[in-house]
């Protein structure tokens, strides 16, 4: 009984409201309709606001775990050590000093001094800067690559999905040093070489890890909810997949630039990765490795700031993909 | 097998999931577990077996055939479940092993629990699969080859294997359609009773607790709201949570003519 | 019940999945017919062939033969007038409320995205409309929009989330909603909440048809007008909901109703 007045009285609710013909007038016909404007305006600083205050909540997660506090540290360091590096140095990066080589460290040289008598710790601050900018690009690069193979492999095309797999299958069996080989050929030992080798390497690793996700989105109910209402394959992927498959790439990303750091020291010790000349850890490693048994101390500092860094980025990337899921954290889905 | 539970209360990372549970089931009981859905059913059969996540906390006592399952150590609990007793789960598509024969996984307990050699076990195996309405043939296949029904059947079949002494049968029909779903009750409720086991039946629906059990409780928000004999509540509902549940159970049923 | 216009029809319908000796009939010869404002319940087992069914029906497979129409028009690939009608004109709820709602949305943005879609660039100079019908459907399945709008689907029941993917599906003003087992992966209350939702909206729109797929005769008793029970692929038994459920013919039928009984 009570079931029947219940939808009565919210049948009546239901009929005064707007009718879709209505709406779709409306379509052609709101330009007019100049008292939307500030409204919508608001629903626009709300839809910022909300994002903001996401990105904050997300922060504010990541600093309440002890591990989250370690990676943000270690990586906000080394931002600001990149940028100071651009104005400012200890000692000059090109001050060298024949009679002052493998010197301990002291009041001017901080880490002592290498085979040439340059600044150990001016190098490295510089270096910082190199390095930051490999990883960054290599990531841009990987993950624009990853998600355009994401989404070619889950297209409804069964041809071009199938295709897409078999490639990236046969050519994830190259390694990213035989790519970065490759690459020096025409182009040289350059920085360019370090971020294309790492860019398709993980590009191609990513969208292998990431496809069984897109593809249980891809073929969830709400994706054929979406569907069913005519919505295009372009926009259900960008709607509806990319977010769900977020996660797993924002992971492997931070992973593959902690990786693209380590590649950058082994591809410039081979002598293939950044040129001599310009400061990079890498470069100060290959430096110092030549001398290992007898200047120990000198192959550690650039050894421990690349282990450091590269295990603060992967442990980012796995506190990023726990605090920024809303199923699990409650206070994302606040409003 | 008799169960025993005093004001019991599990809480998970500090909020409490149920509390103050007082249940108990006789021997050869089949007794009812009911509440709609986060009303915290599965934490007490999961209390009742000792498998509570690591993070839960758990207060009270819980006695099942004289043991304080409460406190009881990993292989007290190993040896009780399986042997003394059985669990039928939900979803039989993934409670079943799927790269283990049907065989093989009514077999795994007795391997477990009993010193038996190998043609005893497999007698054993194909006189259950009889007894749960199955031909002996389908030992050999394998869980994906069965339909809902059948692999339910095997679920049955694998926890009464052992004559357990209590079955706690844990929504085992709601992944079923509605005749297969009658008919697993029927064949759950004939064989315990044949077996002189207890069985505690967790389910949200009155009309599959009327077939399956002799009295029940009904939870709601993680505390027992009512209890009595399930023909008499669901005859004349008292307690609110009651009355929601035997009113959507008359709504959701045919009257028989 | 005054009938009212053909919405959907399908003729000769037949659904054969394999070859050689792994062949399967799943759905055989079966007609079926939709009038507007009338509520259909199609009754089958697992395994009864109603999923296929419904999927050629709304024409998102092709049937191996048969034809089906709507609202006058022939449904046939993905170019017809038919096709593109169903497209415009009903709207799907999927059995599992969670697995059908996005994780990552917001009941709003779930609930609006059907309109975005149609309207695509317009959409934006329509958002107040866009949420007074997003406000109005919520109400019309029983759930305040003030807490719930806002909400994430990890924060609904079943029932709760249930009843949000009926009121998307309502958000187009469709002709023909379609329910696939909309009841049985929620509890009994919930299933309760749903029934009383979908009762709500025949009731503020009777013109609308809807087909509810069920495994149980007991959910639909109170909403169907007609039923057609499936069995193996073929439509075993079909009327208007009185007969069936008073005076079944089918044998099939009586173990349903013996099964749906307390």
């Amino acid at each position: 009984m009570m079931m029947r007045n219940d939808s009565h009285n919210r049948a009546e609710e239901y009929q005064t409201g707007t009718d879709l013909s209505d709406m779709r007038q409306g379509a052609v016909s709101s330009v007019e309709r100049s008292a939307n404007q500030p409204s919508k305006r608001a629903a626009k600083d709300r839809e910022n606001v909300a994002l903001g205050r996401g990105f904050a909540v997300v922060l504010r997660l990541i600093w309440k775990r002890g591990e989250g506090k370690f990676a943000l540290t270690v990586m906000t360091s080394w931002v600001a050590i990149s940028l100071i590096s651009l104005f400012w140095t200890p000692q000059s990066l090109w001050k060298t000093d024949g009679y002052q080589v493998w010197a301990k460290p002291s009041a001017t040289q901080w880490l002592g001094t290498d085979g040439i008598g340059a600044d150990v710790f001016s190098w490295l601050m510089a270096g910082a800067r190199t390095d930051l900018f490999i990883a960054v690009a290599s990531v841009i690069f990987a993950g624009i690559l990853g998600v355009l193979l994401i989404s070619i492999m889950v297209s409804r095309n069964s041809a071009l999905s199938n295709g897409s797999v078999v490639a990236v299958d046969a050519l994830i069996s190259i390694p990213t040093i035989l790519i970065a080989l490759i690459l020096a050929v025409p182009m040289g030992a350059s920085v360019m070489v370090v971020v294309l080798a790492c860019g398709i390497g993980y590009g191609l690793n990513l969208a292998r890890v990431a496809r069984p996700e897109a593809l249980l989105a891809a073929n969830s109910d709400y994706v054929g909810s979406a569907l069913s209402y005519g919505a295009s394959g372009f926009s259900v992927m960008l709607h509806h997949i990319l977010p769900n498959v977020m996660p797993t790439v924002m992971v492997q990303l931070s992973l593959s630039a902690g990786t693209a750091v380590l590649a950058e020291s082994g591809l410039t010790y081979l002598g293939i990765g950044v040129p001599s000349g310009v400061p990079s850890w890498g470069h100060s490693l290959a430096t110092s490795v030549k001398l290992i048994d007898v200047y120990p101390l000198s192959a550690l500092w650039p050894g421990l700031i690349v282990t450091i860094v590269a295990v603060a980025l992967n442990i980012f990337g796995d506190v990023l993909r726990d605090t920024t899921d809303p199923s699990s954290n409650p206070e994302l889905r606040r409003s | 097998m008799s169960v025993d539970v005093k004001r019991l209360g599990v809480c998970i990372n500090g909020k409490p999931i149920v509390r103050d549970i007082d249940l108990h089931i006789s021997d050869g009981e089949r007794v009812g577990l009911i509440g709609s859905s986060g009303s915290g059913k599965s934490m007490i059969s999961k209390a009742l077996l000792g498998l509570l996540p690591t993070n839960a906390q758990v207060s009270g006592s819980a006695m099942v055939g004289g043991i304080q399952v409460v406190e009881a150590s990993e292989p007290v609990l190993a040896s009780l479940r399986g042997r003394y007793v059985g669990t039928v789960f939900q979803n039989p598509a993934s409670s079943l092993n799927p790269v283990l024969s049907v065989g093989k996984q009514i077999e795994l307990p007795l391997k477990l629990h009993y010193d038996l050699d190998k043609v005893d076990r497999q007698a054993r195996v194909a006189r259950m699969l009889e007894k749960v309405g199955l031909d002996a043939t389908i030992a050999k296949k394998y869980p994906s080859e069965l339909s809902g029904g059948q692999q339910q059947r095997v679920g049955i079949a694998t926890a009464l294997i052992t004559s357990p002494r209590l079955i706690i049968a844990d929504e085992p029909t709601t992944a079923l359609d509605s005749i297969t779903q009658r008919r697993i009750v029927d064949l759950l409720v004939e064989l315990v009773d044949k077996a002189g086991a207890s069985m505690l039946f967790i389910t949200h629906d009155f009309s599959v607790l009327s077939c399956a059990t002799t009295r029940c409780y009904v939870l709601e928000c993680g505390q027992i709201a009512d209890s009595g004999q399930t023909a008499a509540l669901l005859a004349d509902p008292q307690a609110n949570s009651t009355r929601k549940l035997v009113d959507a159970a008359h709504e959701l049923t045919l009257q028989r003519k | 019940m005054t009938e009212g216009q053909i919405l959907l029809t399908g003729r000769g319908i037949q659904q054969v999945f394999g070859k050689g000796r792994g062949r399967q009939i799943a759905v055989d010869e079966v007609n079926i017919e939709v009038h507007s404002g009338q509520c259909l319940a199609l009754i089958g087992g697992s395994g009864s062939g109603k999923s296929t069914l419904m999927r050629i029906l709304l024409g998102l497979d092709k049937p191996t033969s048969g034809v089906v129409t709507f609202d006058g028009e022939l449904v046939e690939g993905r170019r017809s007038a038919g096709y593109q009608a169903l497209r415009r004109d009903s709207s799907l709820v999927f059995q599992n409320p969670f697995t059908s709602l996005d994780p990552r949305w917001t009941v709003f943005r779930s609930m609006a995205e059907p309109l975005n879609i149609r309207l695509g660039r317009h959409s934006r100079k329509n958002s107040l409309d866009i949420d007074r019908k997003t406000r109005e459907s919520l109400s019309l399945v029983g759930l305040d929009p003030a807490e719930f709008l806002e909400r994430y689907p990890a924060d609904l029941s079943g029932g709760q989330a249930q009843r949000v993917a009926v009121a998307r599906a309502l958000m187009t003003d469709p002709k023909l909603i379609v329910a696939d087992e909309p009841m049985s992966a929620v509890d009994v209350v919930a299933r309760l909440q749903i029934l009383e939702a979908l009762a709500a909206i025949r009731q503020a729109r009777p013109e609308t048809s809807v087909i509810v797929i069920s495994h149980d005769l007991g959910v639909v008793q109170r909403i169907a007008d007609r039923i057609v029970v499936l069995h193996e692929g073929k439509v075993v038994e079909s009327g208007s909901a009185n007969d069936v459920l008073n005076r079944p013919k089918a044998v099939y039928t009586r173990e349903l109703i013996a099964a749906a009984s307390l």
